[in-house]
């Protein structure tokens, strides 16, 4: 898969972005910009399940997030990342800081 | 002993605030009355202190020289502060002179009376419970007199403060004039506490208010000898709204903790001596645990507000539209922040001088290479320069007409440089506030904050000014030309015998942020970096360029290699477009001790082939990314490794382990060394060829990410030294 699928749905009041594909120096962009979009709403659940590649830049995309939610006291979650996308995270030394949760029910 | 302690205490601060006073004072009128004022204040706390020290019981006769040479420093330390009141900010003439005069003279004399005589203090005994002072028929009348003047010239001050048109001036003379207020109304009062008690009527008790007498002049002194360092203006709207956040804080762990130890000592569960130290330990945590949460927490009520939105507004500007309007967007973001309406902008034109390539005013200036004023520029180590200091600081008296005049002609009063190193390569010129109000610390510390923005900014155009080339062409391509040539011309290669050090940088976009760079520290030991600046295209390159010209700027000053890394992700967290963090490796070549010293940041592989074991070892081990967090520095672990002849050093970035082929199959470090292993006969040229052409191949071309490659060979045949 070499496109980037990246699709919102509300589940139990919490949007969730469901991103599918390749997270690369081709496709941040499209990705940080509805992240973007989806942050300024809200709280937002990031599904990650079906991620094929997280580069730097996807990982700073959601550094970036993670910063702005903190500050503006939204919440950021992390859901069911992919094997690679998981070991992208532990790569930044920082695992624990990614807020990864394995269900919505987690959130509650 | 415990009170008497504080003398001491407070004699060894005066010390230091009169060597500080020295330092800061050079050059400006009046400093050295501060430094006689701290030195007068020091001696008086220190014989004071002695006093209980060395009398005995019953009369003491060394107690009662040393007593009196105490008061007779704090009669002159209070004299040099008359003089200084009078004379602030500077001799003013012959008149102020002679009055200056008048006064020293009269403080000699005085001291030689109150040295010489019985009427100031006639009498030292000491009691089991301490010493007892018994003042001269002159005490009262002498200390009211001197005391009294020095509360008129303190007033005096306070009224030339509130007059004087320079904020600078007058910011000096109300923070000396409030301190002394405080500090002689403190003195006198402690002073006549006892003065009525052991004159006439000669009760027998120990007074506790003489002990506290080297506190105000420690007030005083402090207040003096910061003021006359003051260069800036201060803020105080931000000044009380910081001091009220850590005020209410403080009170809310302050006052449970010191409720709960009351209770705890005065139900009998604990003595006094645990509280004495445990308080204090406990409240430092809490402290420490309450400035964190003010931190992330408290950050938006603390500071104002405008930073981060122009941070965020010159971070969006879109470098594409053109000198002309990037120009424009970054006069109307600041503008708007610090609301001043005049800007100007300077830039190298690559021969040297600098030429005004936008000016508010209309006016143009060229500053050329090799004058005076620019020079003296390059030595000083500033980013951020106000015109208050330019005005202030005798450090700049040099080129004080030249900089003032520069300043004037685009109505400036601010500066921001942008420098590579001590280089300067453009200027941001700030005008004078709408409001008229000055700049203040506060704005200080926001224009060293949106450093990294402007640099940016600055090297753009001054490359876009050079290159005519980029108004035809693809800028980001012309730029990339222009960045990558930069950071290779920079690099001091190993030129020791018996290293062979190659390495290649492949981008996606053309531009990228992955870098390597090497600068010598000595004739055997060489700084090294390895490592992605995270983002793709112009963005991250330019955020690479300014990394490694901030790595070299840190390296001069920092000497602790935790230290300096630190440094690097504090730069990278509080100066970088979020989310912009590093991944890779610093280190250290000890060519001598055949060592490499490194802290991995981030990097994913970093293998040593050692020729004992014919086997390539990986060698990184853990390491954290920098820019996620502020402090990272409990999470560095310096390393080493020895290089022995015969070994070869492979580091590369996540671009090459983690490349994939059309099957999705990973490049990875089995690859790699089979890559390496299969040319360890040939030289570090050659290997890196060849591990990139592998792994060229191996994805078929494709290229997803940027790629860095180091190989090193430490040769076998040569020893290396």
């Amino acid at each position: 898969m070499t496109q980037l699928d990246i699709s919102e749905r509300q589940e139990g009041g919490i949007l969730v972005l469901s991103v599918a594909g390749p997270i690369n120096s081709y496709t941040f962009s499209e990705f940080q910009e509805k992240l973007d979009r989806a942050t300024a709403k809200g709280s937002v659940v990031i599904e990650m399940e079906k991620v094929t590649t997280l580069s730097s830049a996807g990982i700073g995309v959601i550094m970036a997030a993670l910063d702005d939610a903190e500050t503006g006291g939204k919440g950021l979650s992390i859901l069911r990342p992919s094997e690679i996308a998981r070991l992208a995270f532990e790569s930044t030394g920082f695992i624990e800081r990614f807020p990864v949760i394995s269900s919505l029910k987690d959130l509650a | 002993m415990g009170l008497t302690l504080l003398s001491f205490i407070a004699a060894a601060l005066l010390l230091f605030l009169s060597f500080a006073a020295s330092r800061i004072s050079k050059g400006r009128q009046s400093g050295w009355l501060v430094v006689a004022m701290d030195l007068f204040f020091a001696v008086f706390a220190l014989t004071h202190g002695l006093v209980d020290l060395i009398s005995g019981i019953g009369e003491s006769t060394p107690g009662l020289a040393l007593s009196r040479i105490a008061s007779a420093s704090l009669g002159l330390a209070l004299c040099s502060f008359i003089v200084f009141s009078l004379s602030f900010p500077g001799w003013q003439g012959i008149q102020a002179k002679i009055v200056a005069a008048i006064i020293a003279i009269s403080g000699i004399v005085l001291a030689a009376w109150i040295i010489g005589t019985d009427h100031y203090i006639a009498l030292i005994f000491g009691v089991p419970e301490g010493v007892i002072r018994f003042a001269g028929d002159g005490y009262d009348l002498a200390s009211d007199l001197l005391a009294g003047i020095a509360l008129a010239a303190a007033a005096f001050l306070l009224f030339r403060g509130f007059l004087a048109k320079d904020r600078i001036e007058s910011q000096r003379a109300l923070i000396v004039a409030i301190a002394a207020i405080f500090g002689l109304a403190g003195l006198w009062v402690l002073g006549r506490a006892g003065s009525g008690i052991h004159g006439a009527s000669g009760g027998m008790q120990v007074l506790w208010s003489f002990h506290l007498l080297a506190l105000p002049a420690l007030v005083m002194a402090g207040a003096a000898s910061y003021a006359i360092g003051i260069v800036r203006i201060f803020d105080w709207g931000i000044f009380v709204r910081r001091l009220l956040s850590w005020t209410i804080l403080a009170l809310l762990y302050g006052l449970p903790l010191g409720a709960v130890t009351a209770a705890l000592v005065f139900t009998g569960r604990l003595s006094f001596t645990i509280p004495l130290v445990g308080a204090p330990l406990a409240f430092l945590v809490a402290r420490q645990l309450a400035r964190g949460f003010a931190t992330r927490r408290l950050k938006h009520i603390m500071e104002q507000e405008y930073r981060e939105g122009l941070e965020s507004g010159l971070s969006h500007i879109d470098l594409s539209a053109g000198r002309d309007a990037v120009l424009a967007e970054t006069h109307r973001l600041l503008g708007s922040a610090f609301d001043f309406t005049e800007f100007a902008v300077m830039i190298e034109d690559g021969k040297g001088a600098f030429r005004s390539i936008y000016a508010s005013t209309g006016r143009s200036a060229v500053v050329e290479k090799g004058s005076k004023m620019l020079e003296f520029i390059e030595t000083m180590d500033v980013t951020v320069l106000l015109k208050s200091e330019v005005m202030g600081d005798p450090r700049w008296a040099e080129i004080r007409p030249a900089l003032k005049g520069f300043l004037d002609l685009f109505r400036g009063e601010a500066i921001v440089f942008a420098r590579e190193g001590r280089r300067i390569i453009g200027a941001f010129v700030m005008g004078s506030r709408r409001s008229g109000a000055d700049y203040t610390d506060y704005d200080y510390e926001s224009f060293r904050s949106i450093y990294g923005k402007l640099f940016v900014i600055a090297y753009y155009l001054k490359n876009v000014a050079r290159e005519s080339l980029v108004r035809t062409v693809s800028r980001e391509l012309a730029l990339s030309d222009q960045v990558i040539r930069f950071a290779l011309d920079k690099i001091d290669r190993i030129d020791a015998p018996g290293i062979d050090t190659a390495w290649a940088t492949l981008s996606t976009h053309t531009l990228g942020g992955d870098f390597v760079d090497f600068v010598r520290i000595s004739k055997t030991r060489w700084f090294f970096v390895l490592g992605d600046i995270s983002g793709k295209g112009l963005s991250a390159a330019m955020n690479m360029l300014i990394l490694k010209s901030m790595i070299r700027t840190f390296l001069r000053v920092e000497k602790e290699f935790p230290a300096l890394v630190q440094r690097v992700n504090a730069f990278i967290k509080e100066n970088m477009p979020k989310g912009t963090f590093f991944a890779g490796i610093f280190g250290y070549f000890d060519v001598e001790r055949k060592a490499f010293y490194f802290i991995n940041c981030g990097i994913p592989t970093l293998l040593l082939y050692s020729p004992g074991f014919d086997a390539f070892i990986d060698v990184q081990g853990e390491g954290r990314i920098l820019g996620f967090v502020r402090d990272v520095s409990p999470f560095l672990k310096p390393r080493k490794i020895s290089l022995p002849p015969g070994s070869v050093l492979v580091s590369c970035t996540d671009g090459v382990t983690e490349s994939e082929n059309l099957r999705a199959d990973r490049f990875g470090k089995e690859r790699l060394i089979r890559s390496v292993r299969e040319r360890l006969a040939s030289d570090a040229r050659t290997i890196t060829d060849g591990v990139v052409e592998d792994l060229l191949d191996f994805t078929a071309g494709r290229q997803e990410d940027d790629i860095s490659l180091l190989v090193m060979k430490f040769r076998q045949s040569r020893s290396v030294t």
